[in-house]
């Protein structure tokens, strides 16, 4: 950069700074969303009954889909409360758009919402009638806006009051409201042609790159024949056709290689088989893997109430990396902690170990002598089972410690990395469970579309556990999370138990996602229906989440008691201490 | 205890005429649903209605079955039958009625089983004596399917024996009703407080062990009725008691404060 070139930058650098530093009275009354998100979501959700969420907007904001978008900060009103007062009304107006949205839907608007608008008078008549309280509050926040006019601060801007219409994705504007309506016709649109491919060994998802699309120029060729190729880095523009059957001999000769995910319409399906994981040669190497294992599972489609049948495939995967270092990082970091629950579990057990109604023992029992000694004066054989005694209770549960691998655990909370505190938790809670003699398994998974969901036996029921602790130490995240069939994979190792008492414990910020849209509604009903199996088989699930934003649809997925929401280790281990006393007194 | 007075309850569904036909055929019925929706309420009226005496079993962890039929006990130097209250409603022909169940231990669903069935006999093993229920005599249980699952559950086979009948929260012009009845508040502030729960129950997948019952509402009513002014009897009567989440208390107390 040439001199003058810097010193320009410099100076228009700091002048925009200078301009746009706010005065310290409008820092003090700025309130910002990310510090009113969660309260604000719940209200949404109170007032709606639906999961919404919130996120910030461009600008003013709107409702869109499941989401209602409020600025990122405000600042426009004379004070902190009155600011946040905006945030509420704002709330409760587009809860009532989303109430009433039948009675809205099919009014004028325009894209700014005046006040004189008779959809929006219409729309706070409604509110009002439902909650008189805010109409005071909606008065209050219009005098502001009046008096900001007046002093010729700003344009009365009511879109900052009540927001700006935004259009709903058609999946939205699709979907329908009554589940018990829902039918193979009111499916999303199907795509009209469909052919199978031949099978590749690998699939890469490459990112679009819309500026190499708009970029490409035309270029024609002049072949005699229908001809496609490989990609090689050339980004052409997707037309949206549906010609896949004029191009299917062409695609006939060359691989699948490429796939990128675009929110456009099906229109036409090329199905292709591929041998996942066969790229990986640990698993060729295996002795006992002439052929790579594969378990089908099914997968619960909410929109037509009935299984896709073998939908999932599920892959073992071999264990890559054992990271003997980390372990005993995680025990000697942790040995404090690990002391005190040693000790918190050794007093449990001998607290639990008294046994009632024995022919001998060092305690008796006063309830048991005072019956026998009145049986005896009633003239009738007396129970001599009268002692209390300290023996091992028998331990007739089966724990499998289900841990979420996917990429998203690669993320942080609360300064900690998500992966770390299920890797420390699991090895602390398995160095407990051993030392105590408890049957624990650990597995993780992760996913790559419904072809390729991976399942990592990690220490099975009779496994060694100080082998077992090396593989843990050396997993990474991968993937993304498809919950259904690692839970239906989790239930097959579990029927083989003898146990009385089953439980699996997932450790996973709990939020069905993959990229074959596995997500949403349809993850969730899949969650939810696997759950439902593994009740039917008397396998208790609950999990641990590790993000705090997890509280807002855990519950959704697994009932109200079901599960913990905790962001350190520490908190996290004295949770899943506390829980598997629990489990084990029932 | 013979209930003289009539106690209040607004019929929901069928559930009067359903308990009268299992009453008539000498079936036991189990009561299942979420705290606060009348269970017990509905068993004291139904008691009151077929001019039984009821007697109530508020089961808890340690409730065993010697709790239920009975023990010797010692008086000076004698020892003294005393007949538990499973045994005394055996005798009487009474409606008894065994509250939260499932948190018993469960000897005591052995201890019931002959009587939920066409027997209809209980087994006093310390005596050695089995003896007939009288006629009138009806068992009546009550759970929370939601509550501790999987630690507390009723198992399959205990529950085959009994006529199941589901309660939820009640429609919102009964609940109203329910309110106005029991504590005398007028119509705008009943309907109120029953759309506050509306909005809270809402949020009944969202964290809160138990959501708004119908119970809240009417100690809520009842307190808003005091000096305490709206606003915090709601507060402290609905609110307060549902969670400590921080977060969600804050979002509750505004929430309320704008619908009362």
């Amino acid at each position: 950069m040439e001199f003058d070139q810097l010193l320009f930058k410099k100076v228009s650098n700091f002048i925009s700074r200078v301009k746009n530093k706010p005065s310290e009275a409008e820092v003090k009354r700025t309130i910002h969303l990310g510090d009113q998100r969660n309260e604000l979501t719940i209200l949404a959700q109170a007032l709606t009954g639906k999961p919404l969420k919130i996120i910030t907007a461009e600008r003013e904001g709107g409702w869109k889909d499941d989401l209602f978008l409020l600025p990122g900060k405000f600042s426009l009103l004379p004070t902190k409360a009155l600011n946040e007062q905006l945030y509420w009304f704002r709330i409760f107006y587009l809860s009532t758009l989303v109430n009433h949205q039948d009675k809205f839907q099919s009014l004028p608007v325009t894209d700014i919402i005046d006040k004189n608008n008779t959809t929006n008078q219409q729309i706070l008549e409604t509110l009002f009638n439902e909650f008189p309280a805010v109409e005071p509050l909606y008065h209050m926040l219009l005098e502001q806006f009046k008096w900001l006019a007046e002093e010729g601060k700003n344009d009365v801007d009511y879109s900052w009051l009540f927001g700006k219409w935004l259009r709903h994705s058609a999946a939205f504007t699709h979907q329908p409201k009554d589940h018990s309506a829902l039918n193979g016709k009111h499916a999303l649109p199907k795509p009209n042609t469909e052919l199978k491919a031949k099978p590749v060994d690998e699939i890469t998802s490459i990112q679009v790159d819309k500026k190499a699309q708009e970029d490409y120029t035309l270029m024609h060729n002049f072949e005699k024949v229908e001809t496609a190729e490989e990609f090689n880095g050339t980004w052409r523009d997707f037309d949206g056709d549906d010609d896949l059957k004029e191009h299917a001999e062409a695609l006939e000769q060359i691989t699948l290689k490429n796939t990128v995910r675009v929110d456009d319409e099906t229109h036409s399906v090329y199905q292709c088989e591929f041998i996942a994981n066969a790229q990986i040669p640990e698993s060729r190497s295996l002795p006992s893997k002439d052929k790579i294992q594969c378990f089908t599972y099914d997968e619960w489609n909410y929109k037509t109430t009935s299984y896709r049948k073998d939908y999932c495939a599920v892959y073992p995967e071999p264990i890559k990396v054992m990271d003997h270092d980390y372990i005993q990082k995680a025990i000697k970091e942790n040995g404090i902690l690990l002391r005190a629950l040693r000790k918190q579990f050794a007093s449990f057990f001998n607290q639990l170990l008294t046994v009632k109604h024995l022919n001998q023992g060092e305690e008796l029992d006063i309830d048991a002598l005072t019956d026998l000694v009145a049986d005896q004066k009633a003239g009738n054989t007396p129970n001599d089972k009268v002692y209390n005694s300290k023996r091992k209770r028998k331990k007739d549960l089966s724990v499998l410690f289900l841990l979420d691998l996917s990429l998203s655990s690669d993320g942080y909370t609360g300064g900690n990395r998500i992966i770390d505190i299920e890797k420390q938790v699991v090895i602390l809670m398995g160095e407990l469970l051993h030392e105590f003699q408890i049957d624990f398994q650990i597995d993780g998974f992760w996913s790559k579309t419904r072809n390729h969901c991976s399942y990592m036996n990690l220490k099975q029921f009779e496994g060694n556990w100080h082998i077992a602790k090396g593989a843990i130490g050396g997993i990474a995240p991968e993937g993304y999370t498809r919950i259904g069939p690692a839970l239906r994979h989790a239930k097959t190792q579990m029927e083989k138990q003898d146990s009385r008492a089953k439980w699996i414990v997932i450790l996973s910020d709990g939020k069905p996602n993959d990229y074959d849209k596995y997500e949403g509604k349809y993850g969730i009903a899949d969650v939810r229906q696997a759950l439902r199996e593994l009740d039917e088989q008397h396998i208790h699930v609950h999990t641990f989440a590790i993000e705090e934003k997890a509280k807002f649809y855990l519950p959704q997925i697994f009932g109200k008691a079901n599960y913990n929401v905790l962001s350190n280790p520490k908190e996290m281990l004295m949770s899943m201490s506390d829980f598997c006393q629990k489990i084990l007194v029932k | 205890m013979k209930i003289n007075e009539e106690p209040f309850y607004k019929e929901i569904g069928k559930e009067v005429a359903i308990f009268d036909a299992s009453y008539e055929q000498k079936l036991p019925v189990l009561l299942k649903g979420p705290t606060g929706t009348g269970k017990s309420r509905f068993v004291e009226y139904m008691a009151w209605k077929l001019g039984k005496e009821l007697i109530t079993v508020a089961c808890h962890e340690e409730t065993s079955s010697t709790d239920l039929i009975g023990r010797f006990i010692l008086k000076g130097t004698e020892a003294v039958w005393q007949d538990g209250p499973l045994t005394q409603a055996v005798k009487k022909g009474a409606i008894i009625y065994l509250d939260e169940v499932a948190e018993a231990r469960p000897d005591i669903v052995v201890a019931i089983h002959s009587l939920t069935d066409y027997r209809r006999t209980l087994f006093l093993d310390k005596l050695g004596e089995e003896i007939k229920a009288e006629n009138g005599f009806m068992l009546v249980a009550s759970f929370n399917p939601g509550y501790q699952k999987g630690f507390k559950e009723l198992k399959p086979s205990t529950r085959q024996r009994f006529v199941a009948m589901s309660f939820e929260y009640p429609r919102q012009e009964i609940e109203i009703e329910i309110i106005k009845q029991e504590t005398g508040i007028d119509q705008n502030t009943a309907k109120a407080l029953v759309k506050i729960a509306e909005k809270i129950r809402n949020l009944g997948e969202l964290g809160l062990t138990e959501t708004v019952s119908t119970r809240l509402l009417v100690d809520a009513a009842k307190m808003i009725k005091t000096e305490v002014g709206k606003r915090l009897a709601v507060e402290v009567a609905i609110v307060q008691p549902l969670t400590d989440d921080e977060e969600i208390l804050n979002t509750l107390k505004n929430l309320t404060q704008l619908m009362i």
